[in-house]
This record gives structure tokens, sequence and C-alpha cells, in this order.
């Protein structure tokens, strides 16, 4: 396997700029050449589609895909659990919900206060998920079951607002499947903005992230206030996990996958993985949406939905591959 | 000069007692050994020590200074703490373990020093792992895993090391060897030890101080020769002692079985 940071970043850069340029050409009713694509970034031309139904997704793309990731690490490093990610733990569950009730019943408001209403929902999951976790005798798995029971109850309380309301849920049904559509670049200011500040912050608490890998007495030991480090991660992680669902709805299996690959193609320090996941989901969320696009164009698939299948295998994958070097070595995983 | 001590400990899990008014000073660059049956509070004693736990009344003063009022990177600097069998991470190399253990010594971007190079060279060559330091800790084997942790604590630096039950799991070829090295850096190091052992005989052999302890409270505390005897044992422990003997000072046990 590969472990060599400089080169695995190299290797990834490449197919990352490639699918940028590739996820220009994908799907739609107008076909576009190279020439095309290389004329507009000169500047030679200035093509409707391509500057405005094209370039916001892809930038969407970089922009989601990094806060995916870093939610995803932050979560796995807090829970100290391969599963932690803000899907399974049903963060973005109870901020859909927060999400979707916006949309619905207070659709007079302007949409920049949506981030808020899903953060609200994502941080009230988040604390609920950090006190059962500060208590003693709860394991890894009983927090993932709490995640999904807690997945589940709003997943149907979703479905319960949707047929309440049904006059507005085509805006609400497709931001709910996770979707790229109908963003402009002027939108995306902000959110570019903030979402660069908050994937930068995980690199200041590095070392402590890095000490999350033991156990709590380890890490009292080592002279970390356990509470605090862990308060200040989850607030990262649900600012993250609810920013990417406020721009997309949620998309799923991303923030679970793109550090597990990370993990297998680098170093296990975050420091490593932070930078090397971003980069796999913005790659998984380019071809993702690509496909999206592509396979049945005109018609569209939202992205979460494309994740979601091609998420799931994988995710199989990795688990039997684990579950076999894990056996091998003779460890309990 | 660094000192450790407990005034008047009281500490409950609910509504259970655990630890009753427990004081005690633990003997400046000594090996103390806290004994005692299963439940009666001799590991939350150690980890009351480490403020891994709370009481719930009374201080613990490392310096004069309370630790649960202290910043815990300070306390880390001077009172290092190996739990007993800690959750080892996957993938990491023994190497990378120990420098863990510099944790406590670097800022948030500081990168690793001489100093603290130094540190982990020093605390691979006493435990014997130079030769494994660049092996995972999952391919070592329970001795030389439970010399890695070791290892991450000495690289801590600290005057004072905590340490619960280090020889569980151990065979006892191991654990002599893990107490012989504590017992080493004791001597060389002037490392003052605290540790829970299980084993009556190797705690009145390494230890040079005893505290037993019994329903949460400190039943009896002195050297072994002082402290330990036939009446105690079977008070304490309820096991029948068979025959008492001294070896190099030390009294040691053999114990009978109540069915014959």
């Amino acid at each position: 396997m590969l472990k060599s940071f400089p080169l695995t970043l190299i290797l990834l850069l490449g197919p990352l700029v490639l699918s940028t340029f590739l996820s220009f050409k994908a799907g739609g009713v107008e076909q576009f050449s190279w020439g095309d694509i290389f004329y507009f970034f000169n500047g030679q031309s200035n093509n409707f589609v391509l500057s405005e139904l094209r370039l916001p997704r892809i930038v969407l793309c970089w922009v989601v895909g990094p806060l995916l990731a870093t939610a995803g690490v932050l979560f796995q490093s807090l829970t100290k659990n391969p599963l932690g990610s803000p899907d399974i733990l049903g963060v973005n569950s109870v901020g859909s919900f927060m999400g979707i009730f916006f949309i619905l019943y207070f659709s007079f408001l302007p949409s920049w206060l949506l981030p808020f209403s899903v953060f609200m929902g994502g941080l009230f999951c988040g604390l609920l998920i950090y006190f059962l976790s500060s208590r003693k005798n709860i394991s890894s798995t009983k927090l993932a079951i709490i995640g999904v029971a807690i997945h589940i109850l709003f997943s149907s309380l979703i479905q319960l607002l949707i047929s309440l309301k049904s006059l507005e849920i085509q805006t609400a049904l497709t931001w709910l499947a996770g979707s790229f559509w109908g963003k402009g670049m002027e939108e995306l200011k902000w959110p570019l903005l903030f979402s660069l500040c908050l994937v930068v912050m995980p690199y200041f608490f590095i070392k402590k992230i890095n000490v999350l890998i033991f156990d709590d007495e380890t890490i009292i030991g080592l002279g970390e206030s356990l509470s605090f480090l862990k308060f200040i991660l989850l607030i990262l992680a649900v600012l993250c996990s609810s920013l990417a669902v406020s721009l997309t709805g949620p998309v799923g299996f991303v923030a679970l996958l793109a550090p597990q690959m990370a993990r297998n193609l680098t170093e296990n320090k975050v420091q490593r993985i932070l930078p090397i996941s971003c980069l796999i989901s913005i790659l998984l969320l380019l071809w993702a949406d690509g496909l999206g696009r592509s396979l049945f164009s005109p018609l569209e698939i939202p992205v979460g939905v494309v994740t979601c299948f091609l998420g799931a295998p994988a995710f199989f994958f990795i688990l039997m591959r684990k579950s076999h070097l894990e056996k091998r070595r003779g460890g309990a995983w | 000069m660094v000192n450790l001590t407990g005034q008047n400990i009281d500490l409950k899990f609910g509504p259970k007692k655990i630890l009753r008014d427990i004081s005690l000073e633990v003997p400046y660059e000594k090996i103390s050994v806290i004994i005692g049956p299963n439940g009666s509070g001799k590991s939350t004693l150690l980890k009351t020590l480490a403020r891994i736990l709370k009481p719930n009344k009374g201080n613990i003063l490392l310096d004069g200074k309370d630790i649960n009022r202290s910043s815990s990177k300070e306390i880390a600097q001077k009172l290092s703490l190996m739990p007993q069998s800690p959750s080892s991470p996957e993938d990491i190399t023994v190497r990378d373990l120990v420098f863990f253990g510099r944790h406590p010594h670097q800022g948030a971007f500081s990168r690793n020093t001489k100093k603290d190079t130094d540190a982990v060279e020093r605390a691979l060559a006493l435990t014997k792992l130079e030769s494994l330091k660049k092996r995972f800790l999952h391919q070592l084997s329970g001795g030389q895993r439970q010399r890695a942790w070791l290892a991450m604590a000495l690289a801590q630096e600290t005057d004072v090391i905590l340490l619960d039950e280090p020889t569980t799991y151990l065979d006892l070829h191991y654990q002599f060897e893990i107490l012989d090295l504590l017992k080493v850096l004791n001597l060389e190091k002037k490392l003052t030890v605290m540790m829970v052992l299980h084993d009556l005989n190797l705690a009145s052999l390494y230890g040079d101080y005893l505290f037993v302890v019994n329903e949460g409270k400190l039943y009896a505390e002195g050297k072994p020769e002082e402290c330990l005897s036939k009446g105690l044992l079977e008070d304490v422990f309820k096991v029948q002692v068979h025959e008492t003997m001294t070896t190099r000072g030390k009294p040691q046990f053999i114990f009978s079985s109540n069915v014959h």
C-alpha cells in the first residue's frame, strides 16, 4: 500500500484536475468540446451554461467535499469509531429535518438563515452524542446504534413534515436528496469563504486530535483536558457537516468513505489524513455529480442518490477487507 | 522534589461509597504498592491520585498544588500514568507511540526537538525496545507491548509514575522483567513509583512501602516486613496462609486451599 504522503498527494491531484475539467463536459443537453472549455477558461468565450450552470456546481464540489471529509475525520476521531460519520451518527438527519422545517415553514425568511437552522439541528444531535459518550459505559457500538435510532426517528419526522405540507414539496425534496442543482456563483461566495476557514481550523488542533487515538485515561495522563478538547472538536465537526448539508442537503457516504480511503493511502496521522481525505472527497463528488448528470441525460439524478449507490458497495468492500486484515493480525477492530 | 499526597479522599459512584476518608503520602523516591482484594477500591485510589477520577471530598496535592485545580498539562510534566491494559491504537509504531510521551512538553505547533528525540531514545533504551522501535504495536508480544506503554510514560520524563496493575496478563517471566525495570529506574533515576499490584508476594518483594486498602479504607500501611502478616492476609484477603518465610528480608507467603 502507498504510504508516501507527497506521492499520494500528487497522484490524487492529477485525476482531480482532470475530473474537474471533465465535469464541465458531463451531461446536459448542450455538448461541449475540450476547445469550448479551453476558450471559456481563457476568457475568450462567455458561455451561459458553462459559467452559470456548470461552474457553480463544480465549485460546490470543491467546497462541500472538504467540509464532508473534515467532518468525517473529526467525528471518527471523536467517537474512535470508523463508522462515526455525520450521516451515521444522525447529525445530518437532525440537520436536514431543521432544514426542511425551514424551507417549508419559514420560506419568508432570508435564505441565508437556512444554514443556521441546519446547524442548530446538528448541534442538538452532536451535543446529545457528546453527553452520551462522556458518560461511562457507552461503547462506540452503542453510540453508532443511538445514531441510527436518531437517524430513523428524524427521517420519519421529515416524512411527516412533507406529508403535512405538499405545496413547496419540490424544493424540499430536491434539497433532501442532496442536490447540486440551482446554485449561482453569487450565492457561493460566503459559503466558500466560511468553509475555507472551517476546513483550515482542525490544523490548529492537529496534536490534540492525534492524541484521541488513545483511551480516556491515557489522554488525561498525557495532559489533555478531555472535555474541553472533545467539545471544541465536536462544534467544529458539526459546523462542517451542517454547512455541507445546508448547501446541498444530506449527501450520504462521502464523509464516511473519504477518511477511510485516506487511511488506506497514507500514514494514520491526522495531518496526513485530513488533506488526503479532502481531495478524495472532492473527487468522489465530482464523479457522483458528473455521473448523476450524464447517466440519464437530460434527466438528472441528485448527487446524494449517486453517492449512496456507489458508496454502499464501496463501504462493504472496505469493511470486508478490514476484517480480513484484522483476522490475520488477530486484533479486534 | 515532587510530593504526591492525598487528604481525606472520599469518592462515590452514584450512592455507593468507593473510597472513604483516605489520607496518604506517597513516599518520595521509593516504590510503593497499593494492595487489596477485588472491589476494595485500590484501582480507584490510583486513578484518583492520577486525576482520572475526581474525589467527592478531599484534595490530592502534587507539590502542594491541588491536581484538580491545576492545568492537566503541567501535571503531566511531573506525573505520568500507565493505565491498566490500555487499548492500543491500530497502525502505530513503537517509536511513534513513545513520542506521544513528549506530548505534555510540546506546544500546539512545535516539532520534535533534540530534547524530545533524546528522551524517546532513552526511554526505548531503558525498556530494551531499540531493536523493535519500527515494529507496529500489534506485532508485539504482550510483554513487549507492556514495555512499549511503559516507555511512553518514561518518555514523559516525570518524577512520579503511577501504574495500574502493570503485570496484568503477563507471564511470570515478564512480570519480573517489568518490575525489575521499575526497580532499576527507581534506584538509578530516583523515580517515585506508585502502583497497584495483584500479587501479594510481588508487592512484598518489590515494594518499599505498602498501602493496604480494604472496603474503601486505608486498612494498613508500612514497610512490607512491618505491615504484611498472616493475620492481615487472612482478615483482608480471606485466604489461608500455609507458610510464611522471608526472602531478602521481605515476607513471602504460601497459601493453602480450603478444600483438601
